[in-house]
């Protein structure tokens, strides 16, 4: 490096050290000053999407003639593309599509991470999910949850085949490592009941089962409907479902900005509707079929 | 614009977001001592007078070449546990794939230094009668040195870059917990702005003091 | 597990493989093409007389330089676009990121090209009366291109390492194709050695065969110019 540029970089380094010091220095202080309230660190702001929180969404949406839905489509068969056309095909894809056909409009499938349609609805992307997401309270402080469910999402333990136990407390340990899907509600729930563990998570779900199945994780706290199909997918993995079956079942449903009173009240009501009309639940067995009744025959060690 | 900034979160987590750097920065430490070592084993088995030794090394030097780093952790982390059965942790597999790649790297260099010494150097140590590893410890090495150490140099810092991708096989360095955080709080661009600009201190500071070490040894005269 | 090695199931799903590399290439070319074309910007700012000019492009440059793909990438696509609102696809994103990181490579690629120019030139193309721009192109530039080449396809090849990155942000590149394959069959060591294996082909390609083939042009027509 010459000379004249080598004593501008070591400036700029120079720069940059200085900096990162008086960060970190005064990060340590604002860290060691404020007071650890427990409660204080769920706390997010909610976002109103829309400027104007006056017009409903729902009559955004019919204005505009388009429903802009957020989703996240790797996560067959709930929602997912069609491997030969590309599609959007699965349960909350249909479930999305009558909503809008009810309301007279198209869709707009608004594709982000999972991880990111929080964010994304805070920043007003879009309109509500066409997705469900389960409602965790700390979610429920940056986005409004539907009251009426999209599915009900039991939760179970895929276990390695040479980690045997008999009671849930002994999971509660250092030696114990889950393998959960980052961000996901089971990841944050498993945290909450079982402190103590080691935990390690994947982007993919398949990566977090599939270290489950190396036996460098000995379990995972994974929805049921995402298990299922692992298994079947890898007949030789040594892997089992933890016979005590759900420990719990989450509802997952739309959600959408906060303060829209009419489009969560509308959303509702549709939901209630067509669940006395029977759509949800054909369009369940269409797509799930007999595979989460598998969490019998896939509970023994295998 | 309708993104609320929260940046007292980083305030908040700073703790977690150190311990994260501290692992990237082992990571990449322990890989550059690896790459380092296994480079000039490397080196010397390519310079050698035994034909088969050369080739061996020749081998890895373009496969370490041409193998993309992502590819390699992924084959390392799972591709050896579902095949072999071979469980690496996820810290071991992220030093290793970084350290095995830069060796083919550092080879190179290794061996660009030794060759620019002038062969007269060889000839009168051979000629005064020094042995092979006298030859390269006390005569060639010293003035390779002035060569390599630039690139060396360079070579580290990519490696410093490179550790930055660990995360995704689970080591639970800055980028890690940077992710996790920006999913807790739904708050992803304060969180990744500031890991970014982290390591890209963290990345200057280290060129600087490389640059640092090359005047001091006399690279500049 | 331990059981056995099974090449076939990878050369069944070979098709969707390639169709991934299709996409990492195009991602690779459109961003090296952005490289290009910003870097020579920016190497122009970099030489300018004025240093309100060069300073911000000297920050550029090491500022790229020093930060990690993986990185921008993700503060790209997951920070800055929920905060912009600017909805930027995967591909996009990919090809920005790539693009503006590699321009600060290819801005110092252009300067030593440039440099590596005999001053000699400059004096006696100005002695001779050229201007300013006929000076550039007719007389620098033919000659600091068959410098900056081969760099830049130096650069090309590491981008296209760099570029397997891009599927953690979802672009449907060779990467995410093979994980998904690699974790549908439990055959992760047979697929990502196929993609290892598709990687260097690419690689070796372009090292070998384009830089020679390009070489060799530069080479006679720089001799016919002599």
């Amino acid at each position: 490096m010459e000379k004249s540029n080598r004593r501008n970089f070591l400036k700029m380094a120079g720069v940059a050290a200085a900096g990162l010091g008086a960060v970190g220095l005064s990060q340590v202080s604002a860290a060691k000053a404020a007071p650890e309230n427990p409660l204080e660190k769920y706390k997010t702001i909610a976002v109103h999407a829309r400027q104007d929180g006056a017009v409903a969404l729902v009559d955004q949406v019919v204005e505009n003639g388009v429903l802009r839905a957020g989703v996240d489509l790797t996560f067959p068969p709930l929602q997912f593309r069609d491997p030969g056309t590309n599609e959007p095909m699965g349960y909350c894809v249909d479930i999305t599509n009558a909503i809008a056909a009810d309301l007279g409009v198209t869709v707009e499938w608004v594709e982000l991470p999972f991880a990111e349609l929080i964010p994304g609805l805070q920043a007003g992307q879009f309109d509500w999910s066409g997705i469900g997401l389960t409602i965790r309270p700390q979610r429920a402080q940056a986005v409004r949850f539907i009251s009426e469910p999209l599915f009900m999402e039991d939760s179970i333990l895929l276990v390695n085949n040479d980690f045997t136990f008999s009671d849930l407390s002994e999971l509660n340990d250092a030696g114990v490592t889950f393998s959960n899907l980052t961000g996901s509600a089971q990841d944050a729930s498993a945290k909450l009941q079982f402190p103590n563990a080691t935990y390690t998570t994947f982007e993919a779900m398949q990566d977090s089962l599939l270290e489950v199945a190396t036996g460098r994780a000995q379990v995972s706290l994974v929805a049921l409907w995402n298990a299922i199909p692992f298994i079947d997918e890898n007949p030789d993995a040594p892997v089992y479902i933890w016979e005590g079956g759900s420990l719990f079942a989450d509802m997952n449903t739309i959600m959408l900005p906060h303060g829209d009173e009419k489009t969560a009240f509308w959303l509702e009501n549709w939901m209630r509707y067509h669940a006395a009309h029977k759509l949800q639940e054909g369009l369940w067995a269409k797509w799930q079929g007999e595979n989460l009744a598998k969490l019998e025959e896939y509970s023994k060690p295998r | 614009m309708n993104y609320k900034f929260q940046w007292n979160l980083i305030s908040r987590n700073w703790d977690t977001l150190l311990e994260g750097l501290v692992v990237t920065y082992q990571v990449a430490a322990l890989a550059i001592v690896l790459a380092s070592i296994l480079g000039l084993v490397l080196a010397l088995m390519r310079l050698s007078s035994r034909r088969w030794l050369s080739l061996l090394a020749q081998v890895y030097i373009e496969v370490g070449r041409t193998l993309p780093l992502y590819v390699f952790l992924l084959w390392l982390y799972f591709g050896l546990a579902v095949a072999l059965g071979i469980t690496l942790k996820s810290f071991q597999a992220g030093v290793l794939a970084l350290g095995l790649i830069a060796a083919a790297y550092m080879a190179e260099i290794y061996r660009a230094g030794i060759m620019a010494v002038d062969r007269g150097q060889f000839e009168a140590a051979r000629a005064l009668g020094l042995t092979a590893p006298q030859i390269y410890g006390d005569v060639v090495l010293p003035q390779a040195v002035r060569i390599i150490l630039p690139a060396a140099g360079n070579q580290f810092v990519g490696i410093f870059k490179g550790a930055a991708i660990v995360s995704v096989i689970g080591v639970a360095d800055l980028m890690f917990h940077t992710r996790e955080l920006s999913l807790k709080f739904f708050r992803p661009f304060e969180f990744y702005t500031t890991s970014g600009a982290i390591l890209i201190a963290s990345t200057l500071i280290f060129a600087a003091l490389v640059a640092v070490l090359e005047r001091r040894l006399g690279w500049g005269r | 597990m331990g059981k056995g090695f099974q090449w076939s199931i990878v050369l069944d799903s070979l098709e969707l493989m390639l169709q991934g590399a299709g996409i990492a290439l195009g991602v690779a070319m459109a961003a090296m093409l952005l490289a290009v074309v910003l870097g020579a910007l920016v190497a122009a700012l970099r030489l300018s007389r004025f240093w309100f000019l060069r300073g911000p492009a000297f920050v550029y440059i090491q500022f790229f330089r020093g930060t990690s793909l993986f990185v921008f990438i993700l503060w790209l696509f997951f920070g800055l676009t929920i905060v912009t609102g600017i909805r930027l696809g995967p591909f996009v994103a990919a090809v920005i990121a790539l693009g503006v990181l590699n321009s600060a490579y290819m801005a110092e690629i252009y300067r030593s090209g440039l440099s590596a120019v005999r001053s000699g030139q400059y004096e006696a193309a100005r002695a001779l009366g050229l201007t300013p721009w006929q000076m550039y192109f007719d007389v620098i530039f033919p000659q600091a291109v068959p410098v900056i080449i081969p760099s830049a396809m130096n650069l090309f090849t590491d981008l296209l390492k760099d570029s397997a990155l891009v599927g953690v942000i979802g672009v449907a590149d060779l990467m995410r194709v093979t994980q998904r394959l690699a974790n549908y069959h439990f055959r992760p060591l047979e697929f990502y050695t196929a993609a290892a294996a598709i990687y260097a082909l690419i690689i070796l390609f372009v090292s070998r065969v384009l830089v020679v083939r390009v070489e060799r042009y530069y080479r006679r027509s720089h001799a016919r110019s002599v």
